[in-house]
């Protein structure tokens, strides 16, 4: 890896720009780090001399020479070897003055002078220049943390973007803005080239031919990203990118802006850019593997989903439909023996049983609708009471149920999608039912609590172990084994889970275990518009 | 309602569902309850019957394989009022809607019980066979609308309706038992400009069941079809 200088010389060099756009830099400064130092440094000096002057006028000092002397190393210590020199100027001129200065009533010390004047010098000058090394040192590994800094906020940024389009955007968009170049992104895709640009301009033709030859190159692309000596569009500079894994990106970078930077500045920019290009291409890379796993994470999920569904299907759908066919096929071959009850039971049995293949295809259904977040919503001002009514006359398994609602009569008006809700209320109604005695009670209540309206669906069951209360909302979950427990695919709650969300609002279990009854609450939101619109039609 | 020679069938009734299956089991049904029954798989056959065979109802399911169910109920209506049962599948609620804001009479959600489906079929030929010029009195369970004094009880005790809420009871006692559609009644009550302001409707509904539903929450004569409308139960759809 290239060592990382320069970020400081490379954004003093975009400072000193007339333009001085760059990102976090205020235009006005541009023009005041050059002189500034000689004014501080030159304002030393006229401390210094003030100082000096009031020394001698009390008497306490007769060689003010070595006053000066902080000024001189504090102008080196904080501003350079310049302005170091300017106060050295400065101080033999403020000397001189004050040593002559007819208004003081001083004493002629003309031979002193010179000798003063030149052990100053050769003391003041090596301490100078040992000064200003030392400034320059602190200086540099300032640079080198700030070009650290840099690289390192880059890398840090681009490690967190899942989306490849994104991390593209913002490597072009982070070089675009340390360059203050255009810089647009080129990758192959299937027979086309994909440019990816930091910012909406339009893409020169020259530019992405070029792109387009360096990434075809039948040699394959050049493996490091030294600019390729093949002839550069106008100005710009094409690098590549070379990633193990997501293949070669070329990266073009627009001609500079016209401006003042020094070979130095130049090349140290040349080198943070490159270490910079090494970054992108390892998060590229990293995105593509990480992609790459996550696929087969995803696969392997989708198969696990896939073996659970086909075994939940062939129980649900062989149970009922082995009940049907047993059941009319005796009705025909027996109908002359079988007693009237007989017949009855059997009848009945037909028709239970295809009802709940009805039902079992309805989640299946359902649960096609939740792959890959394809439920939108139709959400419209509607009563909670009207889906608690519709929901409790298609629920099944509630006969001779004694069921209870409390809706109390001034609830607000919510915003739902019927429909969705109605499915997750008769799931949430017929779980209930699934896992109580019969003729129990099922408890429907609803109440406005913290601006948001809470549904309850209560039953006097089983109850549900506090460590599984999360889980009874994961597919396939059963609260019994499916061979002794109820019939059902064990889709019911998560299905109500995901459409509950879908409408803005949370579902989750409460029951204290050991046979005292499951409570599922439903959570709403309260939409503003629902009082108003009340209150506006109160008096019709 | 019947020619001489069919007099022993209750009435005619027509089937239109491509569906070979359903349609048998619904001749079956309807032949063992004694309706005459003819049937087609197609739009345009269900229109060809329609004007030859006269029927007295027709069952019509909306996914058809030539014309659209709701297109074959659209050059029905131009020329015919006969009673139309509507089959639909669950979730095909902007089809119902249609349908019936097209004039079609009821709908049944497949799959549906053999009771259900007959009780609508009878309720449907009823509501046409009394073309009543002004029942002046509707009643069903406790509930009594004199519609010629504006007065209506639920139990003998009077309960007093602002107008609005009189008029949208009174449009669904007009039309006893069947499915009204938030359109239908939005027009009906607050005119052309508001069809899309359903909540007006829910919130004059709600109303309107506190003042007549002994638990508004379980209402058991201003009935919610969920999306598609209201319905004012009829007196043999009333469940008590």
């Amino acid at each position: 890896m290239i060592s990382p200088y320069s970020a400081s010389a490379l954004q003093t060099s975009l400072a000193t720009r007339p333009r001085g756009r760059a990102a976090g830099l205020p235009a006005d400064r541009a023009a005041g780090p050059v002189l500034l130092p000689y004014l501080y440094s030159a304002g030393t000096v006229a401390a210094s001399g003030t100082v000096a002057a009031g020394l001698m006028a009390t008497g306490l000092l007769t060689h003010v020479t070595i006053v000066f002397v902080p000024a001189v190393l504090v102008s080196a210590l904080l501003w350079g070897l310049w302005p170091a020199a300017l106060a050295i100027g400065l101080s033999f001129a403020a000397n001189g003055l004050l040593e002559f200065a007819p208004m003081l009533d001083l004493q002629w010390r003309h031979l002193e002078r010179p000798a003063e004047l030149m052990v100053f010098t050769v003391v003041v000058l090596p301490f100078c220049y040992v000064v200003v090394r030392a400034r320059a040192q602190v200086v540099e590994a300032r640079r080198r943390s700030a070009a650290a800094r840099s690289l390192h906020g880059f890398s840090q940024r681009l490690a967190g973007i899942r989306e490849e389009y994104h991390l593209r955007r913002a490597i072009a968009e982070e070089l675009s803005t340390l360059l203050e170049q255009r810089v647009i992104l080129f990758s192959l895709g299937v027979g086309t080239l994909l440019p990816i640009a930091s910012d909406d301009r339009e893409i020169p033709a020259a530019v992405a031919e070029a792109a387009r030859q360096r990434l075809e190159a039948p040699e394959g692309p050049v493996p490091h990203h030294a600019p390729h000596h093949a002839p550069q569009p106008d100005g710009w500079t094409i690098f590549i990118l070379d990633a193990a894994h997501a293949g070669p990106t070329a990266v073009a970078i627009g001609p500079p802006a016209p401006g003042p930077g020094n070979a130095r500045a130049r090349a140290q920019r040349g080198e943070l850019l490159r270490a910079m290009l090494d970054q992108a291409a390892v998060a590229i890379d990293r995105l593509q593997q990480w992609s790459e796993v996550e696929d087969a994470r995803v696969d392997e999920r989708a198969a696990r989903l896939r073996d659970a569904l086909i075994n939940s299907i062939s129980h649900d759908l062989r149970t009922p439909l082995a009940a049907v066919l047993g059941s009319a096929t005796a009705l025909q071959s027996a109908d002359g023996v079988l007693g009237r009850a007989a017949r009855a039971d059997l009848l009945a049995t037909i028709r239970e049983e295809t009802e709940r293949l009805n039902d079992y295809v309805g989640n299946v259904m359902d649960l096609s609708r939740l792959r890959g977040g394809a439920i939108q919503p139709r959400l419209e001002l509607t009563e909670l009471a009207d889906i608690v009514d519709a929901a409790l006359r298609r629920a099944r398994l509630l006969a001779g149920r004694d069921v209870v609602v409390k809706l109390p009569p001034d609830l607000p008006m919510l915003r739902l999608d019927l429909f969705l809700l109605q499915q997750a209320l008769v799931n949430l109604i017929e779980n209930a039912a699934k896992y109580s005695p019969p003729k129990s009670r099922i408890t429907i209540a609803a109440r406005v609590k913290d601006a948001r309206v809470e549904l309850d669906v209560s039953d006097t069951g089983l109850g549900i172990p506090k460590d599984e209360l999360e889980r009874v909302f994961d597919r396939f979950y059963r609260g019994v084994p499916a061979e002794s427990g109820p019939a059902g695919s064990g889709l019911g709650l998560a299905i109500c889970r995901a459409f509950v969300e879908a409408n803005g609002g949370k579902v989750h279990a409460i029951s204290e275990g050991g046979g005292t009854g499951a409570t599922f609450r439903i959570t709403l939101p309260i939409p503003d518009q629902a009082i108003a619109l009340e209150a506006m039609l109160r008096d019709e | 309602m019947s020619e001489p020679g069919l007099s022993e069938h209750l009435a005619r009734i027509l089937i239109v569902d491509d569906e070979p299956q359903i349609r048998r089991f619904l001749r079956t049904a309807l032949d063992a309850h004694l309706y005459a029954v003819a049937e087609t798989g197609t739009g345009e056959g269900g229109l060809d019957l329609a004007a030859t065979w006269t029927p007295d109802l027709v069952v019509l399911d909306l996914g058809l394989p030539d014309i659209d169910g709701i297109e074959m109920l659209r050059r029905l209506r131009e020329w015919s009022a006969v009673p139309v049962l509507v089959l639909s599948v669950r979730g095909g609620e902007h089809d119902k809607v249609a349908a019936l804001d097209l004039g079609a009479d009821d709908f049944v959600t497949k799959p549906f019980g053999m009771a259900e489906f007959l009780a609508r079929v009878r309720a449907a030929l009823r509501r046409h066979a009394q073309v009543r010029p002004g029942d002046a009195v509707f009643a069903v369970g406790g509930l009594k609308l004199d519609m010629a004094r504006r007065r209506l009880t639920v139990d003998g005790a009077e309960v007093r309706l602002s107008p609005k809420q009189y008029r949208l009871l009174n449009v669904l006692a007009q039309h006893a038992g069947k499915v009204l559609t938030h359109h239908h009644l939005l027009k009906e009550i607050w005119g052309p400009a508001h069809l899309n302001d359903v909540h007006y409707l829910r919130i004059f509904v709600r109303k309107l069941r506190n003042r007549i539903e002994k638990d508004p929450a379980r209402p058991r004569f201003l009935l919610t079809e969920l999306g598609v409308g209201y319905r004012l139960a009829a007196p043999d759809q009333f469940t008590g």
